[in-house]
């Protein structure tokens, strides 16, 4: 009997307790839907253009949206005055994605609106992110910059700033593709094709090369065709910028015709500093390469602002360069000689008996103008000097470090350079009184066996980091001289 | 020596101050720490903690003759779920932006301590009006508590109050608003609480 | 590696207690000596776990299987009975305690003896529930999804409550043996600890 109560008794309850629940639900079923409706339509309007009170309509079916986070596009009836599309960005708490709507007016290629939907980074730092003043800063802007990421981070929302670019940089290219046509603009196909076509303006045909070059700075290289005639070589290469060390990418194209000459350099995309990098990115600049000879790169005038990103566009040119004439020419590189600069035996403890040039039957490497072979009285080895250069602030900087059999580094002597280390002495970081080259900074390189001063991973110098340069961006002398010191190992000391 | 039954008034000041849910009880520490980010979704915990807490009181007070002892405590918590739901449903429906920011700890009402702790030690006991006054005012003392942590927080952390700005940018402290600030909130102020008891107790003493 | 990131967020980076504030009765109340923190964490890590793997099994293959259909002013919308999921799922935590008092009262009395008067205190433990609501109804603010990421969630989210109540108690028991102003003894100065705690838990944010 008791058994009986119970079981009643929760049957009973819960029998009641679901009737009451499931009445509740049918009352408000409706009304949560209509927020949610609601919630997305207001923030539709919001961010569609003022001009705009039509309706619109959702497109997403029509797209395949697996491989992008979008979740949602609408549209206009004709699709010709607004698209807006609701994204995710992940920001610092990649668990959970930011949503978030942007529309684009279609008459004016421009943003209309940006809208945070549902942000869940913490307060105070991610959460920035939902502030007005972040949030207006994209009305009006052009899609260009948006894609490039020229966007205003918020203090605090670092990380947040930086995936929502991200997100953004798949949105404007989905729309670039899916609305790229009509007045929206040239799509990324056409601001390519426009570039490769300024540097070769009689090309026919741009054959792209399928075997891939086996060098880490290209991306694409294409045998330029005026008619069946070939007019030149196209290479679209990246390189890494100087506005973040490891260095964010940027892409590049860059021409060479028949006689050895560029014919034009042209910036597709770079990440570095706003303001810095205009002066890259504008035509002047590439076309400052046309009829300048391989080899003779140095003398391509960079900007005062971003000499550093100018210094890492010079860099990784060069090592397109030194592929084209290596690989692609099977011919050798410029390989300066000799003893012309008496300087150069300077770099060794020991005055020799004979200096030899050995570099002939040696690996080209960019950083190495020269590398000789030391022997004394009894013709015996007894060390090698090697020639190198880097780019500067102020130009190309040509040095002589010696090296002993026993892989020890003599001294390193400054040979050429244009440097003004003014700037550094403000710094607090830089205690040398000592104006480049005259510097205490160069005694880090000598002395000591090449091993221990490639472990040593010796620091930059603040306020000079063009000229001392940086591991990671692959530019400066410490680049340069470490890449003597590692080709050291491999082809002269070390490797036997 | 049967205990005198206490005064409707008493029943209800209880819970407002000698045993408060908050600040003496300790009771739903989870919602008191986690929604006092701002004053708003305090309250708002406040109004549904209310209403479930009432309406469970008097439905347990009601049944609490027909209900078989063993298995009391699953009934309650059926029932205390159901309401919780309803509740769900109702925010969601008709204060969507409340019921998004209290997320998962509007639903976090069915294991709040104070709910079944007052069903188990007063609804089960007593009838229906005197479990209404007491559910009442144990979720107001609830409610005054948490909305008190959250004014300290609201106020230093972010520098507002109900969203009005009040505190400019560079004073604010913003540790506040972030889940370990409210450690720091509720501990300074449970200590002051415990002060003043004690003062309280000690005059009584002499006295 | 999917899985130890989502192991090492959920025990470090969104400490249950530390920074989602679940559980936080039991925390303040079994964490004065080193031996019940422990069994109490042991007990929590096995019902989350479990009850979790029972709620997201019954909430995709039951709840959101069935779908009704409701005329309203928008129109006709499709519904599923997520909405009984806190009902549910608190009948699914209660009844599994239940039972798994009962079979270690039969089948292990040490093991009783150790977590018995544990087991339905962790009914109330907010923790329970709030870990099955998440990784359900709410999984997608947790980023995961599919039943052992969730699985592996649980397990971290629990292990995390088990580090974080035993450190906190090893903190309190030595916190003894010191002199505190009797108006900051017990919960305050528990609560400065955990304040501190927490600060220090925000630095593993940086690691994912």
């Amino acid at each position: 009997m008791k058994h009986v109560r119970i079981i009643f008794t929760l049957t009973f309850t819960v029998l009641l307790t679901m009737v009451a629940v499931f009445q509740i639900n049918e009352m408000t079923a409706g009304t949560i839907y209509g927020n949610q409706l609601k919630k997305l339509q207001e923030g539709l309007l919001k961010v569609a253009p003022t001009s705009y009170d039509g309706v619109l309509e959702e497109l997403t079916g029509d797209y395949d949206l697996s491989e992008i986070d979008l979740e949602r596009v609408y549209a206009d009836q004709d699709k010709d005055k607004v698209v807006v599309y609701q994204a995710y960005a992940y920001g610092f708490n990649s668990a959970q994605p930011i949503s978030y709507l942007i529309g684009i007016d279609l008459e004016t290629n421009t943003v209309s609106g940006f809208l945070i939907l549902e942000n869940y980074d913490s307060d105070g730092y991610g959460q920035n992110a939902s502030n007005p003043l972040f949030m207006n800063q994209f009305t009006g802007m052009e899609l260009g910059p948006v894609l490039n990421g020229e966007i205003d981070g918020v203090a605090g929302a670092t990380a947040t700033t930086g995936g929502i670019k991200a997100s953004l940089n798949e949105v404007i290219a989905f729309h670039n593709t899916n609305f790229g046509g009509g007045p929206v603009g040239p799509t990324d196909q056409e601001i390519r094709e426009a570039m490769m076509e300024d540097i070769f303006p009689n090309a026919t045909a741009f054959d792209k090369v399928t075997t891939n070059p086996a060098n880490d700075a290209i991306i694409n290289m294409y045998n330029v065709m005026n008619g069946t005639t070939q007019i030149g070589y196209l290479y679209e290469a990246t390189g890494s910028g100087a506005s973040v060390a490891g260095g964010l990418d940027m892409i590049y194209y860059v021409g060479i015709n028949m006689d050895k000459e560029y014919t034009g350099f042209r910036m597709y995309d770079s990440q570095d500093t706003p303001g810095y990098k205009d002066f890259y990115l504008a035509d002047s600049y590439g076309d400052s390469y046309n009829g300048v000879a391989l080899g003779e790169e140095d003398t391509i005038a960079g900007a005062t602002a971003g000499s550093a990103t100018g210094a890492a566009i010079l860099a990784s040119v060069n090592e397109v360069m030194a592929y084209h004439v290596v690989d692609i020419l099977g011919e050798m590189l410029d390989r300066p000689d000799p003893v012309e600069n008496l300087n150069v035996v300077n770099a060794f403890d020991q005055v020799a008996a004979s200096y030899v040039s050995i570099y002939a039957d040696q690996a080209y490497d960019a950083s190495i103008l020269n590398v000789y072979e030391l022997k004394d009285a009894t013709d015996t080895v007894i060390g090698y000097i090697y020639y190198g250069k880097s780019a500067g602030y102020g130009g190309a900087i040509e040095f002589a470090i010696g090296i002993d059999t026993t892989n020890n580094t003599h001294s390193l002597i400054i040979l050429k350079e244009n440097e003004s280390w003014e700037d550094a002495k403000e710094y607090a970081s830089y205690t040398g009184d000592e104006l480049f080259p005259d510097t205490t900074w160069l005694l880090n390189w000598q002395n000591d066996t090449v091993q221990n001063i490639l472990d040593a991973e010796i620091d930059g110098v603040t306020g000079a980091s063009t000229t001392t340069g940086n591991r990671e961006r692959n530019d400066g002398l410490i680049f340069a001289i470490e890449s003597v010191l590692k080709y050291h190992q491999t082809n002269t000391g070390g490797g036997e | 020596m049967a205990r005198r039954q206490k005064s409707i008034k008493e029943v209800f000041s209880a819970g407002l101050f000698k045993q408060n849910p908050t600040f003496v009880q300790f009771l739903g520490m989870c919602p008191t720490l986690a929604v006092t980010k701002s004053v708003e979704s305090a309250l708002g915990m406040g109004a549904g903690v209310i209403f479930v807490l009432v309406m469970s009181n008097l439905i347990i007070s009601l049944i609490r003759n027909f209900v078989p002892k063993e298995v009391r405590i699953p009934i309650y918590i059926v029932i205390i779920a159901s309401l919780v739901t309803i509740l769900e449903m109702f925010m969601k429906a008709y204060t969507p932006e409340l019921a998004s920011s209290l997320g998962t700890f509007l639903s976090l009402i069915v294991v709040n301590c104070l709910i079944l702790g007052r069903a188990e030690a007063f609804a089960s006991k007593n009838n229906p009006i005197r479990s209404v006054v007491d559910g009442f005012g144990m979720a107001l003392g609830f409610t005054g508590g948490i909305t008190i942590i959250a004014i300290f927080r609201e106020l230093f952390g972010a520098g507002s109050l109900l969203g009005y700005s009040i505190i400019p940018e560079q004073y604010q402290v913003g540790i506040l608003v972030q889940a370990a600030g409210a450690f720091l909130v509720f501990g300074i102020l449970v200590s002051q609480v415990n002060r003043i008891r004690m003062n309280k107790e000690e005059r009584s003493e002499v006295a | 590696m999917e899985y130890i990131a989502i192991a090492f967020g959920a025990i470090f980076v969104n400490n249950v207690v530390l920074n989602q504030f679940y559980g936080l009765c039991p925390f303040l109340g079994v964490s004065t000596k080193k031996s019940s923190a422990l069994s109490m964490g042991m007990a929590v890590t096995f019902v989350i776990t479990l009850s979790t793997m029972i709620s997201y099994l019954i909430y995709h293959n039951v709840l959101l299987k069935y779908t009704m259909t409701l005329n309203t002013e928008f129109g006709e919308i499709t519904y599923n009975l997520s909405f009984l999921s806190t009902i549910v799922f608190i009948l699914v935590i209660a009844s599994f305690v239940q039972l798994v008092e009962m079979f270690i009262k039969k089948f292990s009395a040490p093991l009783y003896s150790a977590l018995g008067v544990y087991l339905p205190l962790i009914t109330t433990n907010c923790a329970v529930l709030g870990v099955a609501i998440d990784t359900t109804v709410n999984s997608e603010r947790i980023g995961v999804e599919g039943f052992w990421q969730v699985t592996i969630y649980a397990l971290g989210i629990s292990l995390g409550y088990a580090v974080v109540i035993f450190i906190f108690s090893a903190i309190r028991e030595e916190m003894m043996a010191y002199p505190i102003k009797k108006n900051w003894q017990g919960i305050p100065i528990a609560l400065i600890t955990a304040f501190i705690m927490a600060m220090v838990f925000y630095g593993f944010g940086g690691m994912v």
